[in-house]
C-alpha cells in the first residue's frame, strides 16, 4: 500500500520571521505613505542610522544589550511555558538596584565592585520574578496578570525610592546619584562590552537548555506539564527555577543600562524595553540564540528613531507600530500556513487555574 | 443558616456606611458615587473576560480593545465635533479587535495568551503612532439626572447624576447575568466553555458561538473604552488605560465568572480607590503619591493570591476546538 | 425494502493509516446489530461518519434510503439517527437536566422553562426505563449512571437509528446485563 506523501516546502527556520518582518514593513510602509511621506525613504534613513557606520553600529549593539537580555529572560520562561511580561518591571528592579550599589560602596576595585553591582541588579530582578513565580507555582495565578501587575507596582516603588530615600541631594530632579567610576563598565574596542556580556548570557543558556538535565525539565514542563510530573519533575520547582532565571536575566539587562550607559537610576529611562523583550523573544522563537539577531534588529530600529523623525519627517513612534506589526505576523499563522510549514509552536498555559 | 460571606460583607459595608453617613453624609455619598465611576469601566471589562471565557476563550486582550476604543472614541468625537460619533466609533473598534480576536483564537487556533498580548502591543502601537496633541472633544456624554430615584434621600446623590454608559451598563450586566443562566443561550455558550464536544454534539455550532460571544464581548469592551476618554473623563493620553483591563482579569477571577460576582468585586475595587482618594483629599494618611499610584495593582495581586487555585474556569478555556478528536 | 441504514463502499483514511476500506452494511428497523473486532480496526470510525462526526473519504451514507450529507452532526440528528459516545458527550458539572436539553432548549419568551424541562426529563426517563435524577450533577454520578443520561440524550429527539460507540467498555458486568435488557427493549419499540 503506497503512502502519500505530503510535499512540505522547507525553507528553513529564518523564513517566516523574514517574511514577517517584509510583510510588516509592507503594512507600515502603507501607513507611512497615508502621511505623505516616502516610506522607502523612511527605511532607507533607518536602516543607514542603524548599520550605516562604525558609531551606528555600536549604538545599534548598545541598544540591542538589553533587549537581548530581556529577550532571553521571556524567552526562558516561555521554554517552561510561562509568559514573563514583567521583563521590564524585573528590569527596572535591577537597575535600581545596581545603581544603588554602584553609588553606595566607594573605594572598591573595578573587577570587585562591577560584578557587585551586576550581582545586586540579578538578585533583586529575580526577586521581583519570584513573586509571580511563587504565586503561580504555590496559588496557580496566571503569571500574565502578576507580571503585568509587578512591573506598575515596581515602576512605581522605584519611582519614590529615586524621589526620596535613594535621591540625589542637592537638587529637585528624581534620581539617583551617579555611580562611582569604579563600578562604570567601559568600553571593549570602541563597542560596549556590555553586548559581550548578553552574548555570553545567549550561549549560556542556548548551553544549558541543550546540555543539562535543567535545561531538559525546563522543556518538558513546557511541552507537557503533566508528562513532566509523572516522569518525576517538580513542576513548580521548574517554574520557580524559570522564573528566578528569567528576573536574574532582566535584572542583569537593567544593570548593565545602568552601568554602561545610563550612570545612575533614573525613572522612565527605558521605558518600553521590557515589552520590546517580548517581540524579541517570540521572533527569535524563544530560542536563546535566535534572540541576538532579533535584538540587534530591534535594536537597530529603537536606535534610529529619533533620526527618522529628522530626517524623513516620521514620528518616532512608527518604530512601535512597526515592531507591533512584526510580532503579529510572526505569531499569526498566516504565514506559516501558506507554506504548510510546522509551526514552532511554543505552547503557553493557558487558563488561570494549575 | 448557611452564613454566607457575600450577606456579611454587604451588611459590614451598610455599617460602615451608616456611621461614616453620621460624620458627613455629603462625604459619605460622594465616595460612593465616585466609587461607582472607578468600577464601572472595571465592571464593563470584566463582563468582556466574562463573556469570552465562559465560552472557552481566554481574553488577555481587554486592556488593549480598551486603549484602542478610547483613543478612536475621543479622535472621531474630536475630529467630528460630536460625542455620540465617538462613541459609536469606540463601540465599533471594540467590535473590530473582537473579530480579531475570534478570528485568531478560533479560525486560526493560535495561542489566546500571545493573541492577546499581540492585541495590546499593536493597541499600543497604533495609538501611539497616531496620537495628536491639541485635540478636544465638544463635552463628555452629560450626566443624567434619574428621574424618582434621584430625588430620594442617600440613594439619589449615589445612584443618581452618572452619565448614559453608566447606566447602560448597569442594565447590561444585570442582563448577562439573566442570559447566562436563564437562556438557551447561555446554557449553550456556558457548556461550550465547559466542554465544548457536547455542545457540538448536540447540535450547537461551537465556532459560530464562539465568534458571537467574542465579537459582542469587543463591543462591550469598546463601550468601556469610551467610557474612559468620553464620559469619565473628556481626554486622551498615552498609555490611558493604565492597566485596567489587566485588573478587570483579576475581578472576573474574584468574581468566579459570575457577572454579578465580577460586578460586586468591580465595585469593591472602586470602592476602595475612592475612599483611598479621600483619604488623600482630607490628608488624614500622608502617603506618598506613588504609593497611592500603587494600590490597584496591589490590590489586583492580594485579590488573584486569595481567590486563584480556590476557583475553577471553564474547563474548556484556553483550548482551540477541534472537531475530529472526539 | 429500503433499509434503515445503508452504508455503501465508505473509506476513510487518516493519514498514512486506512481506517475504513470500502465498507458496505445494512440495517433494518427494529435490528440490533454489534459491530465487533480489535483495537483500532475502525469500528468507532464507521459509526462516527454515521453520525456526521467524521467526513468520509468515499462512498455514500443512506438513512431510510434517503442520502445525508457528511460531517453534519445537526443533520444526522435531524434524520433520526442518535449516537451514545464512547467518551460520554455531557458537561460534568451541569445537571442532567441541563445536558439533556442542551441544544433543544424548551423555552418561553426566550426564557429556559427549566421546571418543563424537568418533567420532560422525568417522562422520557420513564418512557424507556432508564431512571435518572434529573437535578443530579453529572461528574458526581457514577459511570454507569452517566452513560444512562447518555443514552436518554440520544434518545430524546426522535431516533429511529441508536448507535452505541463501545458502550459496554466502562461499565461493570452488571451493568453491562441491564444495557443489553435495555438495548433489547429499545428494538423491540421500533427503534
Amino acid at each position: 500500500m503506497a503512502e502519500t506523501k505530503v510535499r512540505r516546502i522547507d525553507l528553513g527556520p529564518f523564513f517566516v520571521p523574514i517574511l514577517s518582518i517584509i510583510v510588516a514593513l509592507a503594512v507600515g510602509g502603507a501607513m507611512i505613505a497615508i502621511q505623505k511621506i516616502n516610506p522607502l525613504l523612511a527605511y532607507k534613513v533607518l536602516f543607514t542610522t542603524a548599520f550605516g557606520s562604525v558609531d551606528g553600529i555600536a549604538t545599534t549593539l548598545a541598544k540591542a544589550t538589553p533587549l537581548i537580555l530581556s529577550g532571553l529572560a521571556v524567552a526562558i520562561c516561555l521554554r517552561a511555558g510561562l509568559f514573563n511580561i514583567g521583563a521590564q518591571g524585573q528590569l527596572i528592579a535591577g537597575a535600581l538596584a545596581s545603581a544603588w550599589a554602584g553609588y553606595s560602596f566607594v573605594g572598591l576595585p573595578r573587577l570587585i565592585h562591577i560584578p557587585l553591582a551586576l550581582l545586586f541588579g540579578a538578585f533583586f530582578g529575580a526577586l521581583v520574578a519570584l513573586i509571580a513565580g511563587a504565586l503561580k507555582a504555590f496559588r496557580g495565578v496566571h503569571e500574565v496578570i502578576t507580571t503585568i501587575m509587578l512591573n506598575s507596582i515596581v515602576i512605581s516603588l522605584a519611582e519614590y525610592l529615586a524621589s526620596t530615600p535613594f535621591k540625589e541631594p542637592d537638587q529637585p530632579l528624581t534620581r539617583t546619584p551617579k555611580i562611582e567610576d569604579s563600578a562604570r563598565i567601559p568600553d571593549l574596542l570602541g563597542l560596549p562590552f556590555g553586548f559581550f556580556i548578553a552574548v555570553a548570557v545567549s550561549i549560556f543558556l542556548w548551553w544549558l537548555m541543550r546540555n543539562t538535565t535543567t535545561g531538559f525539565r525546563i522543556e518538558t514542563i513546557g511541552r507537557n506539564k503533566n508528562a513532566g510530573w509523572y516522569a518525576g519533575i517538580s513542576i513548580k520547582r521548574v517554574i520557580i527555577l524559570s522564573m528566578l532565571v528569567g528576573g536574574a536575566i532582566a535584572g542583569v539587562a537593567g544593570a548593565i543600562e545602568t552601568l554602561s550607559i545610563v550612570g545612575r537610576f533614573e525613572p522612565a529611562f527605558n521605558a518600553g524595553l521590557g515589552f520590546d523583550g517580548i517581540t524579541v523573544a517570540l521572533l527569535g522563537r524563544a530560542n536563546p540564540l535566535g534572540v541576538i539577531p532579533a535584538a540587534i534588529l530591534i535594536g537597530g530600529m529603537r536606535a534610529s528613531g529619533s533620526t527618522v523623525q529628522f530626517e524623513a519627517g516620521v514620528a518616532p513612534e512608527i518604530v512601535d507600530l512597526l515592531l507591533a506589526l512584526i510580532l503579529f505576523f510572526v505569531t499569526a499563522p498566516l504565514l506559516a500556513r501558506l507554506f504548510k510549514k510546522r509551526h514552532d509552536g511554543v505552547s503557553l498555559t493557558s487558563g488561570w487555574g494549575n | 443558616m448557611k452564613i454566607r460571606i457575600s450577606y456579611v460583607i454587604t451588611l459590614a459595608f451598610i455599617a460602615l456606611f451608616t456611621y461614616f453617613y453620621r460624620q458627613d453624609g455629603a462625604i459619605a455619598t460622594s465616595v460612593v458615587y465616585t466609587a461607582i465611576q472607578f468600577a464601572l469601566p472595571l465592571a464593563l471589562a470584566a463582563m468582556v473576560g466574562v463573556m469570552c471565557e465562559r465560552t472557552g476563550i481566554v481574553n488577555i486582550g481587554i486592556e488593549g480593545t480598551m486603549l484602542l476604543s478610547a483613543f478612536t472614541a475621543f479622535f472621531v468625537g474630536a475630529i467630528l465635533k460630536d460625542t455620540i460619533k465617538g462613541l459609536i466609533a469606540g463601540v465599533l473598534t471594540g467590535v473590530i479587535v473582537g473579530l480579531l480576536l475570534a478570528l485568531m483564537a478560533v479560525s486560526w487556533k493560535m495561542d489566546q495568551i500571545i493573541a492577546g498580548v499581540i492585541i495590546n502591543i499593536l493597541a499600543a502601537g497604533l495609538t501611539s503612532f497616531l496620537y495628536r496633541q491639541n485635540y478636544s472633544i465638544p463635552s463628555t456624554l452629560s450626566p443624567i439626572d434619574l428621574p424618582i430615584i434621584g430625588t430620594w434621600p442617600i440613594i439619589g446623590p449615589i445612584l443618581s447624576f452618572h452619565g448614559p454608559i453608566t447606566y447602560f451598563g448597569i442594565v447590561f450586566i444585570i442582563g448577562l447575568w439573566i442570559a447566562l443562566y436563564r437562556t438557551p443561550w447561555g446554557l449553550r455558550s456556558r457548556a461550550v466553555g465547559e466542554h465544548p464536544s457536547s455542545a457540538d454534539t448536540a447540535g450547537v455550532s461551537v465556532t459560530k458561538l464562539r465568534y458571537l460571544n467574542v465579537t459582542i464581548a469587543g463591543a462591550i469592551g469598546g463601550l468601556a473604552g469610551a467610557y474612559l476618554s468620553l464620559e469619565a473623563v473628556g481626554i486622551f493620553e498615552r498609555g490611558f488605560t493604565a492597566g485596567k483591563g489587566f485588573t478587570a482579569l483579576a475581578i472576573m477571577i474574584f468574581g468566579r465568572w459570575n457577572p454579578m460576582g465580577a460586578f460586586a468585586a468591580a465595585l469593591f475595587f472602586g470602592l476602595a480607590q475612592a475612599v483611598t482618594n479621600q483619604l488623600m483629599i482630607d490628608e488624614v494618611v500622608k502617603i506618598p503619591p506613588q504609593f497611592i499610584n500603587m494600590l490597584p495593582y496591589v490590590l489586583t495581586i492580594i485579590i488573584l493570591a486569595l481567590s486563584a487555585g480556590k476557583v475553577r474556569p471553564p474547563a474548556a478555556e484556553g483550548i482551540p476546538y477541534e472537531k475530529e478528536k472526539t | 425494502m429500503t433499509h434503515l441504514l445503508d452504508i455503501e463502499n465508505v473509506t476513510k483514511r487518516f493519514g498514512s493509516v486506512l481506517a475504513n476500506d470500502a465498507i458496505s452494511l445494512s440495517v433494518n428497523p427494529g435490528e440490533v446489530v454489534a459491530l465487533l473486532g480489535e483495537n483500532g480496526a475502525g469500528k468507532s470510525t464507521l459509526v462516527k461518519t454515521v453520525f456526521g462526526l467524521v467526513r468520509p473519504d468515499s462512498g455514500k451514507i443512506r438513512i431510510k434510503g434517503e442520502e445525508i450529507a457528511y460531517g453534519d452532526t445537526a443533520g444526522a440528528i435531524a434524520h433520526g439517527v442518535g449516537m451514545v459516545h464512547q467518551h460520554f458527550q455531557l458537561v460534568p458539572v451541569m445537571s442532567v437536566t441541563e445536558n439533556l436539553i442542551l441544544g433543544d432548549e424548551p423555552t418561553s419568551l426566550g426564557f429556559m422553562k427549566m421546571k418543563r424541562a424537568r418533567e420532560e426529563v422525568v417522562r422520557i426517563s420513564e418512557k424507556y426505563g432508564l431512571e435518572v435524577d434529573p437535578d443530579a450533577i453529572i461528574e458526581d454520578l457514577p459511570v454507569g449512571m452517566a452513560q444512562r443520561v447518555e443514552i436518554l440524550k440520544a434518545l430524546r429527539k426522535d431516533v429511529s437509528l441508536l448507535i452505541l460507540d463501545e458502550p459496554t467498555a466502562v461499565l461493570t458486568p452488571q451493568e453491562t446485563d441491564e444495557l443489553l435488557q435495555v438495548l433489547r427493549n429499545l428494538a423491540k419499540s421500533g427503534v
